[in-house]
């Protein structure tokens, strides 16, 4: 078994990706205090913050759509079921065993079907759920004139975002967590930032 | 909350205040004071509030046809871009007024002399003497007006979720959301800990 080394992530890919960690981390940080968890930034000034990075999130996905969209990167999302169970198998058995890791990565693959079905499941259900929980807020002032007082209350409003921002916290962790789980352990993490990921091939 | 001036002066077979207590032994009425009702976990009221108050002063006159005199009036509004919603405690009285001038009347009330209320319980001498203690004008004409006083709360005031129709469902989420990143942290250490355990195999 030899080592090959593949390009896989584009420079815009890697900006967004970072930018994007960042960004989602600042939310999480400001988020959670004004959820009430921890005092560091006083609650006026967390909203405030949260609302700066909320904007700049979605000015970054403004881009990032674009993206994938005009390379055709999008279709790196479409989910298949193929191969997810002998993904489970080797995180749950293999990966103890140094069982070869069950799905080869490619510039035309670069997910496997487990980061695909994660990823579209960020993409199609939480992603909705904070952002328009998140708009209702924003815009709470604008209810009436809108339309939208009689449909909503910000119990509910609060309900949902706060539910989007636990999946997504839930989300932080198993994702970092995965990023040791490449060929060596370091591997994902230098393929995020040099672009190159080391795979094996036999 | 509320304190009824004009129910006052009812007085016992020997000539002293009756005086009646509800279970609680609070008085719910003196004869020296009226009627008085009681309130507990009340939730507030809300007004806007920009930090000026407006009273009601013994010169200014008095609307009656307006159902109630405000003692005070919290100034502000949602449009003007400072004020706050504030909980307030509505204070409402019955208190004596001078119906022919129109204004707000100030009794004497305690004191052992003859024109003190709580001696004599005679409203017009007792107004008589404390409207002349300040040189303010009493045409002798003494009627019952309803009052409502504002107390701004700055404490006592329960956390907004108690009455939240959603407050069941966000804290069982709060609760469910940490449990989900807990077990997913414990999840990923343990993990990671036979990982590094089995990486010789």
């Amino acid at each position: 078994m030899t080592v090959e080394k593949i390009y896989i992530f584009k420079r815009f890919e890697r900006f967004w990706h970072w930018a994007q960690a960042a960004t989602i981390i600042f939310l999480m940080l400001t988020g959670f205090e004004i959820h009430g968890a921890y005092k560091i930034f006083g609650f006026e000034k967390a909203v405030n913050l949260h609302t700066i990075g909320a904007w700049t999130l979605i000015t970054l996905w403004v881009f990032a759509v674009f993206w994938h969209f005009t390379t055709g990167e999008w279709k790196q999302y479409i989910p298949t079921l193929q191969k997810v169970d002998a993904m489970i198998k080797y995180y749950a058995f293999g990966i103890f065993s140094n069982a070869p890791h069950p799905f080869r990565q490619t510039t035309g693959r670069k997910h496997n079907p487990l980061q695909r079905l994660a990823y579209l499941f960020f993409w199609l259900v939480i992603s909705p759920i904070i952002w328009f929980s998140g708009w209702f807020y924003l815009f709470y002032a604008d209810w009436v004139a809108w339309g939208l007082d009689g449909y909503l209350s910000l119990e509910w409003v609060a309900f949902f975002h706060t539910l989007g921002a636990f999946l997504i916290l839930f989300f932080f962790i198993v994702h970092v967590y995965l990023t040791t789980a490449g060929h060596t352990v370091t591997s994902h993490i230098k393929a995020m930032i040099t672009g190159w990921e080391e795979v094996e091939k036999d | 909350m509320s304190w009824d001036w004009s129910t006052a002066g009812k007085l016992t077979p020997e000539g002293k205040p009756v005086i009646k207590k509800d279970e609680d032994g609070h008085v719910v009425y003196h004869g020296k004071k009226g009627d008085f009702t009681y309130g507990a976990n009340i939730p507030p009221e809300y007004v806007w509030f920009n930090g000026k108050v407006k009273y009601t002063l013994l010169d200014d006159k008095i609307n009656v046809a307006e159902g109630f005199t405000p003692i005070n009036h919290f100034e502000g509004g949602p449009d003007d871009g400072e004020s706050r919603i504030w909980p307030v405690k509505v204070f409402r009285g019955m208190q004596p007024y001078d119906p022919v001038n129109q204004t707000l009347v100030i009794p004497h009330t305690a004191g052992k002399d003859d024109t003190a209320f709580w001696t004599n319980f005679n409203w017009e001498k007792a107004i008589t003497s404390g409207m002349q203690s300040v040189g303010a004008p009493f045409s002798g004409k003494v009627d019952f007006i309803k009052t409502e006083m504002m107390w701004p709360i700055t404490h006592m005031v329960a956390p907004a979720g108690i009455y939240m129709p959603g407050r069941d469902a966000n804290k069982l989420l709060n609760w469910a959301g940490w449990a989900l990143a807990l077990l997913a942290l414990i999840g990923v250490l343990i993990h990671g800990a036979l990982r590094i355990v089995t990486r010789n195999k």
